[in-house]
């Protein structure tokens, strides 16, 4: 019975520990999150627009990217951001390399990035222009998983999926946004942008939305308005939700 | 896994029981394409046996539908000598006890097969599935007296089950 009561104690005072150490943690990202005045906005998602296959493909799946800086993607994820922060914080012009940023990539092998680190902290550092602001918003690309095997999207595009008895065409945008702290450069908080309607993309863990098959690879036109105004619109309805979620308006 | 008790089955009976086992390992899969997969697993047993387990699979996906994928492939499972003897030894109180002859049983290729399964996600969360397993034993296991005299070397297994996937961030 003694050893029995032992046992419980330990467990409590582990569980108590446990939870003290994650109320810390909060606490101190709650803090620095309410002490920042100050922000710059970096985005580094729409250089490139990516066609992909998954399902039943050929022996030759690899994805085909085109180039989409003409469309702006980037300057409209700025105003966007800006719009919803202005309310809480005083938004700063910031100049960045925004190739530099857009070329960052994720060790394919997963425990290298958690030894490597986040690989912003150092351009936010060094390549942003000014310095010293409270926090930077980094809107980058997002890579992940499409269903539960081992193709991965990233970014914009879309990404077409065959089944024996139907194809599926879905066009995303696929993005992550970290608070860097201004003055450690530590990454105060990070979130993937999440799926707007989890019912229907439960393939993809990200903004996305199904489109008509006459945009899969090879027969899609890139100044087809249609296809841009489909980014634009994930891009409109996701981002508010994920600054409200990061708590950051 | 589970452990082995001599009362619940008679072909076991003077066997003695073996003893749960949990095993602990890793795996890596490589997808050449995406309707491919081929896939090495190893573990080391702790309790019951205390040797090491290696799976090989390969398995042909296709999606049926969005959201029901069957699939299906060879199978391949090497163990050693300490996770082979436990269940398929014979010492001597066992022989004895049991009428087995006496038996020693050491490790290498413990059965080849085929597998399938079928699942169905209802929502990015929820997923059921059902599969079926076919194994021929092969080496010590398939020539166990165990398995010659009172079993088969054809084990069939089916299964069904559900799976819910939690979606949490490292930081």
């Amino acid at each position: 019975m003694r050893r029995t009561n032992q046992r419980v104690i330990f467990a409590t005072t582990i569980l108590l520990l446990l939870s003290n150490a994650a109320g810390a943690v909060f606490e101190s990202r709650e803090a620095k999150l309410q002490a920042i005045k100050t922000v710059g906005i970096i985005a580094a998602v729409g250089d490139k627009f990516t066609f992909a296959k998954g399902g039943l493909t050929g022996l030759n799946n690899s994805s085909r990217s085109l180039p989409i800086g003409p469309w702006g993607l980037d300057d409209l994820i700025v105003q966007q951001t800006t719009a919803a922060l202005a309310g809480r914080f005083q938004v700063k012009p910031v100049n960045y390399p925004r190739t530099t940023f857009a070329a960052i990539a994720e060790s394919p092998i997963k425990p290298l990035d958690l030894v490597r680190g986040d690989p912003f902290k150092k351009l936010v550092e060094t390549e942003v222009t000014p310095q010293g602001l409270d926090a930077y918003i980094v809107i980058t690309k997002a890579k992940m998983n499409f269903g539960g095997g081992s193709r991965k999207v990233e970014g914009v595009g879309i990404i077409t999926y065959k089944t024996v008895l139907q194809t599926y065409s879905q066009i995303h945008a696929l993005y992550e946004i970290r608070v860097v702290d201004g003055k450690t450069f530590d990454v105060i908080e990070k979130m993937v942008a999440p799926p707007i309607d989890s019912a229907t993309n439960f393939k993809l863990g990200g903004p996305s939305s199904p489109v008509d098959q006459r945009f899969s690879l090879g027969t899609v036109d890139l100044r087809d308005e249609n296809l841009h105004r489909a980014v634009v619109d994930l891009i409109a309805r996701s981002l508010p939700s994920i600054l409200s979620d990061m708590h950051l308006r | 896994m589970p452990g082995r008790k001599s009362f619940d089955y008679s072909e076991l009976n003077g066997l003695g029981d073996v003893k749960a086992t949990v095993e602990l390992g890793g795996f890596v899969e490589y997808y050449p394409v995406d309707w491919f997969r081929t896939r090495g697993e190893l573990r080391q047993g702790i309790g019951g046996h205390h040797g090491a387990v290696a799976d090989l699979s390969a398995d042909f996906i296709v999606p049926v539908i969005q959201r029901l994928i069957v699939s299906a492939g060879p199978r391949f499972t090497w163990e050693s000598t300490q996770a082979t003897a436990p269940y398929f030894s014979v010492e001597g109180i066992q022989a004895l006890s049991s009428g087995l002859p006496m038996f020693d049983a050491k490790g290498g290729a413990h059965s080849f097969g085929f597998g399938g399964q079928v699942s169905y996600r209802f929502n990015p969360q929820w997923e059921v599935h059902a599969y079926v397993e076919y194994e021929r034993l092969l080496g010590d296991s398939a020539h166990s007296p165990l398995v010659t005299l009172r079993g088969s070397p054809n084990q069939t297994t089916v299964g069904i089950g559900a799976s819910y996937s939690f979606d949490f961030k490292i930081r």
